[in-house]
Formats: C-alpha cells, sequence, structure tokens
C-alpha cells in the first residue's frame, strides 16, 4: 500500500515537472521581440511606452527604430518587413482596404516652437503666415529679443503641416520663403532647433522631448498647448497617432503591447508627455 | 482505304500544345525571373551610387568644415576682419590666393562682428551687405556652424566659424563649395552615373544637361513625401534611374541618379534567346518523342482495324476499299460494323447450311432407313426360304444351291450391316452402352463361334483369357463383341492351316486412377499378313490389303474401319502389327467401369434346335413373301399361327381371340406396327398382356426403342432366322413351352 502510494506520488510530480516543461518550452517558443517603424511623431511616447512595457514583463521586446515616416511604416507593412507600424495619422481607406487595421493612441498638439534663443511667448496665423513667407525674419518683430528666425519648414505632405493646414488654411499649400529650411523627417527638424538658437518651427509636443535643448513653446493666439486646452478643444491643432498593422499577421507581442498601451499604465505615460489618451476601447 | 489519323493528330496537337504551354510557362517565368533579378542588381548599383553620393557629399561637408576651423585659427584673418578695407583687401588676397589656387574651396566670406560682409572671394555677396546665411550670427555667439544655401546654379554647402582676436570674436569666417553641375559633372566621372540634384522647387544642378528633360516629377514627389528612393525604367533606353531623398547638411534634395543599363539587358537579351532556343530545341524533340509515343500508343488501334479489316477481307472475300471519315476509333467502329455485319450474314449462311445439311443428313437418314428396310424386306424372304428349303428333303446339288443362296444372303446382310454401321460412325450417331457384362464368357462365346470355322480352314482357334480377369465389367458388351467378331472373322478368313489365338488380360500398365480397369484384347493369327504399303490403306473404308484380297477373300473393306472407330470411341486405339507371309496381330486397349455388384447377369442357355413352342401366334405382316417365311418357321417350331396383313386386322384379331405371342410388322398398310400396338395395348389394360415382339425391317438403331415405346416388349429385326425365332419364343411363352424338350427355361425379361 505505501509502495502504491509512493508511485502515484512520484508519478503525479513527474507530471507536473512534464506538463510545466512544456509550458515553459512553449513560451520560449513563442517570446518574440518586435520593431515598430514609421513615424516620427509618436517616435518619443512610444519610446517610452516600449520602455515601460519591455520593463513590465520579461517575454516579448519592443523597440523604436528611427523615424521613416508614416509612409515607411506603411511600406513596411505591406512588405510584411513589420507586423506592427507607427502612423501619425489614422489611416485612409485606401490603406484599411488593404487589410491593415488602426490603432489610435491619442491625440498631441502641433506647436509651434522656437530654439534656446527665443524669448517670444506667442505667435498669430497671420505672423505664422508672415514667417514663412519671409516677411517676418527678426524675432523682435514677434515680440522676442532681436534675433534672425531661422525658419525650419515641412513638406505638404507632412501630418503636422497638415494638421496646421486644417486650422489655418492656407498655410497647408503656401509656398515657403527662400530662407525656409525644409527637412524630410521630424528627427531634422529637432537637430536644427538644437543647432539654431533662434530657429522656429513646428511639430506635436510630445516629440520635442527629443530635443536635447531647452526649447520655447510658443503660445498660438495667447492660447498655450497645455492638456487642458487640448481637452477643451481651445487649442485647435492637434493630430492623432496610432499604430497600424495586419490582423492577419498581428502576433502577440504586438497585441500585448497594444493592450498595454490601452491600459491605465499608458495612459499615465501618454499624459506624461501632453498627449491625450484615445478612449478607452 | 485511306487511314485516317484524327485522334493521333489530336493527341500529337495536344501535346505539342502542353509543351508549347509548358515551355513558354517556363520561358516566361524564367524570363521574368531574370529580368528581375537584373532589375534587382540595377538598383544595388544605384543604391549603391546612392550610399556613395551620400558619403561623397559628407566628406566635401567636412572637408569644408574643417578648412573653415583651419582658416579661422590663422590669426592673420581675424586682424584682418578689423582691419580696413584696402589693408584687409591686400592681405587676404595674399593670404588666401594660394588656397584658391587649389581649388579646395569654391567661395570665402569675412563678416566683421556686425554680420556685415567685410571680404568675400567666389560669392555673389557683395561687400558691405549684411550676410544672410544660417550660422553667422550663431557663430558671432561662438557656435561652429553649417548651412546648406540653395542657389540660382546650384547649392553651396558653407561652414562658418567665429574668428577670434585675444578671445574676442571679432567676425566670422565662412568657406563654401559650390555643388552645382561642374560638380555634378565632376562626381558622375568619378561615380559612372549621371546626375540631377533637385531641390523641392526645382533642379539645381545637373551632370548632363539633357537629363533635365527626362525628370520625373512624379518620382521626385514620391521620394520627398515617402523618403525612400523611388526606381524608374526606361525600357525603350534601357536606362536605370533612381531619385534619391538626401539631406544635404540641413536641407532635403533628391539626386536623381542615372545609370546606363542597357550592356546588362543586351546580356539579358542574350540569354532569352538562348532560352528560346533551348526550348525550341526542347519543343521539337519533345514534340517527335511524343508523335513516336502516340504512335505506339495508336498501335493496337491500328492493328485491330487493321485484323478487323482481314476479319471481314476473309468473311465476305471482298477487301473494305470505302475511304471512311472520322478518326482511328470511328474508323475501327466502322470495319467492326463491317465485320459484325458479316458475322451475321455468315452465321445467317451457316444456319442455313446447317439446316440444309440437316435436311440433307435427315434424307440420308430416312434413305438408309428406307433402303435397309427395303433390303431387308426381301432379303428376309430370300434368307427365311432358304433356310426353310434346306430343312426340307434336297439332293446335294439342292442343298449346294440352298447353301449358295444362304451365304449370298448373309453377305448382303452383313454388308447392309456393315454400311449402316459406317453412315453411324460417320454422323456421329453411335451411342454406347454402359451396362454390366461378362468379359469371359463373351471372350469365351467368340471363340466358340470361329473355332469350327477355322477348323475348317485347317487352322487351330485357341483362346486365352486372364485368370484375374474380373467376372463382371461394365462397357458396351455390344461393340466389344462386334470389335472382336470382326477380327477372329477376318483372323479366319486370312488364316488357312495356321494358327489363330484371341485373348484377353488386365493391362496394369494403364492408370487406373480414374477407377476404370484397362483390358488387353489381342487376335493374332499366322495367315497370310499384309505389307507395309498396305498397311497405309488398311483403315480406309472400302480398302483391302489389295485388289485380289477381295477376289480371293471377299469382304467389303468396312470391317477394319467400323472396328477403328469403335474401339476408338469406346477409349482405345486399335493397333496392328503384320509381317508378309507370317501373320497379324492385331490388339486393343479399353477401360472398362467396375460394377458395384458382381451378381453375374443371366446367361441364357441357347436353345435346342429341337425344341418346339405349341403356342398360338399372331404375326402382323403385310409382305406376301414373308407371310409365308414366318408361317413356316413358326410352324417348324410347333407354333400355330394367325396371319392378318395390317395392324387393324391386328388389333381386330386381339381383341377377338387369345394369344400368347404377337410378332408385329412395323410398316404395313391401314394401321403400322406402332399404332397397332398401342391400341392393343390400350385394348389389354387392366387385363392379361399378351407379349408383343416387333418383327421389323427397321434395323436401325433408334428403331427398336421406337418399338418399345409404342408398347412392344421385344424387337426382332428382319432378315430373321429360325434360332433368333426360337430365342424370342423360347424368352416370351416359356409357360406354354413343350416339356420334355431338353431346353432350358427362359426367364422374360421384367
Amino acid at each position: 500500500m505505501n509502495r502504491h502510494l509512493a508511485f502515484r506520488i512520484s508519478a503525479g510530480i513527474f507530471l507536473k515537472f512534464l506538463i510545466l516543461g512544456c509550458v515553459l518550452a512553449v513560451t520560449a517558443v513563442r517570446a518574440e521581440d518586435i520593431s515598430i517603424p514609421g513615424s516620427g511623431n509618436c517616435e518619443f511616447v512610444l519610446a517610452q511606452l516600449a520602455k515601460a512595457f519591455n520593463a513590465s514583463q520579461n517575454r516579448h521586446r519592443v523597440s523604436v527604430p528611427p523615424s521613416t515616416g508614416t509612409a515607411g511604416a506603411l511600406r513596411d507593412l505591406n512588405d510584411d518587413k513589420a507586423t506592427i507600424g507607427r502612423v501619425g495619422r489614422p489611416l485612409r481607406e485606401a490603406e484599411t482596404a488593404k487589410g491593415l487595421t488602426y490603432f489610435s493612441m491619442g491625440r498631441d498638439p502641433v506647436v509651434f516652437a522656437g530654439g534656446k534663443g527665443v524669448s517670444a511667448k506667442t505667435i498669430t496665423d497671420a505672423q505664422l503666415l508672415d514667417v514663412y513667407a519671409g516677411k517676418i525674419r527678426d524675432w523682435r518683430e514677434l515680440g522676442g529679443s532681436a534675433g534672425p528666425i531661422r525658419a525650419i519648414g515641412r513638406e505638404e505632405t507632412d501630418t503636422s503641416r497638415q494638421s496646421i493646414s486644417r486650422v489655418i488654411k492656407s498655410f497647408g499649400t503656401m509656398k515657403y520663403h527662400e530662407g525656409v529650411k525644409v527637412v524630410n523627417l521630424d528627427p531634422q527638424m529637432i537637430e536644427l532647433f538644437d543647432r539654431y538658437p533662434t530657429s522656429f518651427g513646428f511639430l506635436n509636443r510630445s516629440a520635442l522631448y527629443a530635443a536635447k535643448s531647452k526649447l520655447t513653446l510658443l503660445a498660438l493666439g495667447g492660447v498655450e498647448p497645455t492638456a487642458d486646452n487640448v481637452e477643451s478643444g481651445r487649442y485647435p491643432i492637434v493630430l492623432e497617432f496610432g499604430l497600424a498593422y495586419k490582423a492577419i499577421t498581428l502576433t502577440d507581442a504586438g497585441r500585448q503591447f497594444m493592450a498595454y498601451i490601452g491600459s491605465p499604465a499608458g495612459a499615465r505615460i501618454l499624459r506624461e508627455y501632453g498627449v491625450l489618451p484615445a478612449a478607452p476601447r | 482505304m485511306q487511314f485516317r489519323y484524327g485522334i493521333t493528330a489530336s493527341l500529337t496537337a495536344l501535346l505539342v500544345m502542353v509543351i508549347l504551354l509548358s515551355q513558354g510557362s517556363a520561358y516566361l517565368t524564367t524570363s521574368e525571373q531574370l529580368r528581375q533579378t537584373v532589375r534587382e542588381r540595377e538598383i544595388d548599383k544605384v543604391k549603391t551610387l546612392g550610399n556613395i553620393i551620400e558619403q561623397l557629399l559628407q566628406r566635401e561637408t567636412t572637408r569644408t568644415r574643417e578648412l573653415a576651423k583651419l582658416l579661422a585659427s590663422n590669426p592673420t584673418l581675424a586682424t584682418a576682419a578689423t582691419g580696413n578695407v584696402a589693408s584687409r583687401e591686400q592681405l587676404l588676397d595674399d593670404t588666401l590666393k594660394q588656397l584658391f589656387s587649389g581649388r579646395q574651396i569654391d567661395l570665402l566670406e569675412i563678416t566683421d562682428a556686425s554680420e556685415t560682409i567685410v571680404y568675400r572671394a567666389g560669392s555673389n555677396a557683395a561687400v558691405g551687405e549684411r550676410s544672410a546665411v544660417w550660422g553667422v550670427t550663431e557663430a558671432l555667439t561662438g557656435a561652429s556652424g553649417i548651412a546648406t544655401t540653395i542657389e540660382a546654379k546650384g547649392v553651396t554647402v558653407r561652414a562658418i566659424e567665429p574668428l577670434r582676436q585675444n578671445g574676442r570674436i571679432t567676425g566670422t569666417l565662412m568657406t563654401g563649395i559650390y555643388m552645382n553641375s561642374n560638380y555634378l559633372a565632376n562626381l558622375s566621372r568619378q561615380i559612372g552615373a549621371n546626375l540631377v540634384l533637385v531641390s523641392r522647387s526645382k533642379p539645381v544642378a545637373t551632370s548632363a544637361p539633357g537629363m533635365l528633360e527626362s525628370l520625373d516629377a512624379t518620382a521626385i514627389r514620391e521620394a520627398f513625401e515617402q523618403k525612400i528612393p523611388i526606381y524608374r525604367e526606361d525600357a525603350a533606353t534601357r536606362v536605370t534611374r533612381v531619385y534619391l531623398p538626401v539631406l544635404i547638411v540641413d536641407e532635403g534634395f533628391v539626386v536623381l541618379a542615372e545609370i546606363d543599363s542597357s550592356a546588362v539587358y543586351k546580356g539579358l537579351e542574350k540569354t532569352r534567346q538562348q532560352m528560346v532556343l533551348s526550348a525550341l530545341a526542347i519543343l521539337i524533340a519533345s514534340v517527335i518523342a511524343g508523335i513516336i509515343l502516340v504512335a505506339l500508343l495508336m498501335q493496337p488501334l491500328r492493328s485491330l482495324r487493321q485484323r478487323a479489316e482481314r476479319s471481314v477481307n476473309k468473311l465476305t472475300g471482298v477487301a473494305p476499299t470505302e475511304e471512311r471519315t472520322g478518326n482511328e476509333v470511328t474508323s475501327v467502329v466502322g470495319v467492326l460494323d463491317e465485320l459484325t455485319a458479316a458475322l451475321l450474314t455468315r452465321n445467317r449462311e451457316l444456319a442455313e447450311a446447317k439446316a440444309a445439311a440437316e435436311a440433307a443428313s435427315d434424307a440420308k437418314s430416312q434413305f438408309l432407313s428406307n433402303m435397309s428396310h427395303e433390303i431387308r424386306t426381301p432379303l428376309n424372304g430370300v434368307l427365311g426360304m432358304a433356310e426353310l428349303l434346306q430343312g426340307t428333303p434336297l439332293s446335294e446339288e439342292q442343298r449346294k444351291y440352298t447353301r449358295a443362296i444362304t451365304a449370298s444372303g448373309r453377305t448382303l446382310h452383313e454388308l447392309l450391316s456393315d454400311i449402316l454401321d459406317l453412315a453411324k460412325i460417320e454422323a456421329r450417331a453411335v451411342k454406347l452402352e454402359d451396362i454390366a457384362f461378362n468379359p469371359v464368357a463373351m471372350v469365351t462365346d467368340i471363340g466358340d463361334a470361329y473355332r469350327e470355322l477355322a477348323a475348317n480352314r485347317g487352322t487351330l482357334l485357341t483362346v486365352k483369357i486372364d485368370p484375374t480377369l474380373p467376372a463382371q465389367l461394365a462397357g458396351d458388351p455390344t461393340r466389344l463383341r462386334q470389335v472382336l467378331s470382326n477380327l477372329a472373322g477376318n483372323a479366319v478368313k486370312f488364316t488357312e492351316h495356321g494358327e489363330i489365338t484371341v485373348g484377353v488380360y488386365v493391362n496394369d500398365r494403364r492408370d487406373r486412377t480414374s477407377g476404370k480397369l484397362w483390358l488387353r484384347f489381342t487376335v493374332r493369327d499366322t495367315g497370310i499378313g499384309i505389307d507395309d504399303a498396305a498397311k497405309a490403306r488398311l483403315f480406309q473404308p472400302f480398302t483391302q490389303a489389295d485388289s485380289s484380297t477381295t477376289r480371293n477373300f471377299g469382304g467389303t473393306g468396312l470391317g477394319l474401319v467400323i472396328c477403328k472407330h469403335l474401339v476408338e470411341l469406346m477409349g482405345g486405339d486399335l493397333h496392328l502389327e503384320s509381317t508378309l507371309g507370317k501373320g497379324t496381330s492385331l490388339w486393343f486397349d479399353l477401360p472398362f467401369g467396375i460394377p458395384a455388384t458382381t451378381a453375374a447377369p443371366a446367361v441364357k442357355a441357347p436353345q435346342s434346335a429341337a425344341a418346339t413352342f405349341p403356342v398360338r401366334v399372331l404375326v402382323a405382316e403385310d409382305n406376301a413373301v414373308n407371310k409365308e417365311v414366318i408361317r413356316a418357321m413358326l410352324q417348324r417350331l410347333g407354333a400355330t399361327s394367325t396371319i392378318v396383313e395390317n395392324g387393324q386386322l391386328a388389333v381386330e384379331a386381339a381383341r377377338q381371340a387369345t394369344f400368347d405371342l404377337i410378332l408385329m410388322d412395323c410398316q404395313m398398310p391401314v394401321l403400322d406396327g406402332y399404332q397397332a400396338a398401342a391400341a392393343i395395348r390400350h385394348d389389354q389394360s387392366g387385363g392379361t398382356r399378351v407379349p408383343i415382339v416387333a418383327l421389323t425391317a427397321n434395323a436401325l438403331a433408334d428403331d427398336r426403342q421406337q418399338c418399345l415405346d409404342a408398347g412392344m416388349d421385344d424387337y426382332l429385326a428382319k432378315p430373321v432366322n429360325l434360332g433368333k425365332l426360337r430365342d424370342m419364343l423360347a424368352k416370351w411363352t416359356a409357360p406354354q413351352q413343350a416339356a420334355g424338350e431338353g431346353a432350358s427355361t427362359p426367364t422374360p425379361a421384367p
């Protein structure tokens, strides 16, 4: 009888170890490193989210490579080079028709900023147009200290510029003055912000956290781009960014990361960088 | 006949089509793969070029910055920035002359602390103007800078450094390089590709002026928006272009790099041509192999058609010559239809021929039957009368004549019997019995029958019987007796003053596993023998050893033929050994069944020639002579006869009087014997059954059975003699037979 009992206990232990081993083996197999390429708008805040997500669990690793733009994310998704990408705007119909799904992270104000040498506090719609038209070239004209305005612009298809043009209609199609430098990517804008203390440009606010120098955020028509003003709608220029993926190729790591972004912890991080999180799903 | 090869052509065409499709598909796929490979290789090449361009631009930028730093560290230049214009010009010209002569930089500008240009070389800016270049203001704060400026005919990369004098910033120094068309042309020569530098608003420089016309605005926009290289191929000119987005310091541009891929595509075309040639070779080889294969596959069908045509030809005697439409199968079907029609025609003809043959056979049988009947009827009269005549007092001469009449009649009778036997054998109408018989008694009887005849010719006939021979076997004793009698008769006929041995032995060497017992029957004589040439003819009908045989010994020559056939019918084979002048030996082996019961069959004792039968016999006979013969014979046997001339009278006589036996002829006027027997049996149903014995010239095989079927009890074929009639009377009238005659009592058949 005792021998029978000992056998049953031994068999039970063996079975438990066997099951545990199988579970660990399956878990090990399913562990995944994913890279989320794409837009520079959400690059900084997504990197913070990835950092927190990676710290919250040790099965999957999420990395956020340098910006290739929203176009780069869509290209990589269509080419199946990535299972999930970051986009600076909601997807268009033509893009969802190709099997892509959009995951909104939140809304971020597009702000007008100056380099560390800028002392001006606010700018109006008209002044903005004049700066990029080359009519206003010195910060004194905007109420700041003397210094040339190093205006930095973006192409017409840029998400930030399009966000501005939804409020200031003529901004989207205006012809920049030849003294305005037009960069291709958000990090290049940030680099010029750092390089030229009297620079002037625009970008969503969370992306500006990547700047090395202390930038000056200008109020638009006297309205500062605070979270409250954004949420209340008083600050009108915002962009929505998020993630895009193909449902058929989405992996467990991608699903878990998006779940984390939608979690209270994710929302807290977004708010920390001025992003108004998307409504709970 | 013209052959149609519809299926062969279709299969071949299908094969060719499949091969063409597969080869075409393979060609297109491989060609596309090759094109893709070439394209990817060309794209890799321009991608590499793009990287090289970026690296070169970066290197130029770095060199410019380093040069600016180097010059800014020169105190002379810092001093010059603060000096008067005249001395500054001279000083800077002398200082920078060597630098420009080495063409290391394209322009140089110096500003004072108020950003006013105080010196310029290679620049369009005017001395005394305030510099608008990004970085000048920043340099006055001590920061090094580098900036890109889009000019009218190119892009200028400027490195700006502060000028210090005794630690105090006195101005700025700016060095720059022009990335104009000359620069691109130089770069183009280095990397082997034509180049165009395009800003967001316009092309700013090109290594080849003609390239500006081929700019693709859409591709440029895509490159700016997508921030990725955009590739375009010109299929006509085999030129590959890449629109490469680059950042020159702080400004985004697109560099168009164009490479000539025609040499590569020529190689591709050559490879394609080789592929086409290979595909053609494979196609031709495959088609040939396919045609051979199809021909081999269709060969059985053609053979079938040819066979069918031969069959039609054989059946109809006419070769199918008409041209057929359709393919191989339908043509074969056509030939088979012809064959079927021919077979049906042939079957109909055969059926008609068979019917005709059967009719002929029936006619022949009827003829034989009639002939037999018509010969036997008078023969019965001849032999009967001769036998009766011999029973009367005759002179020696008269007795000699009557013996001659009897002998001639018997010969005629034998001839008739032999002809009928041969006809039956040829018609395969011989039916063998399988009944029990005593082989010992049979052989003994035959020996006894011929011993006296042999003795008359001075010959000793001996019978040898195997002592192990069973007392009873199953077989056809009638046919066996016929064969042995014939052989023994021949031996007697051809042996004079010699010896004859008739023997029977158990042949142990034959197979007994079938439950049969094999016996060997031999008849040996020391007679005249047969030469080798005659042996070959011996078993042919109507053939004897030589023509003199007939003259010397008589006979029809049918005996041995009939014996051979009968032995073969019974499962054996008749063998002959003979030496001319020394004698002949004939033997055959036959299988016999072994009956389960071993009771010996009843053996009839021969009736004494003196036995009489005081019985009343009704005779139905229409032939006047035969009436007299039967009347005389019955009278001689002690019987009383009532003779009527047809069946109807016989029936009436049987109703009116009581008879012990009725002898019934079969073919009679008014009412034949069969009908009369049936009527008598009908009248006597439930009463005394008078035996009826057929006495008829219908002596064929079926006649006996027909008589029995009509209600008769026995059968006696004409010609009849006293012995046979006596035996029949003894058989069917025994209870009335007179006592004290010394005859044994026969047992009527049940």
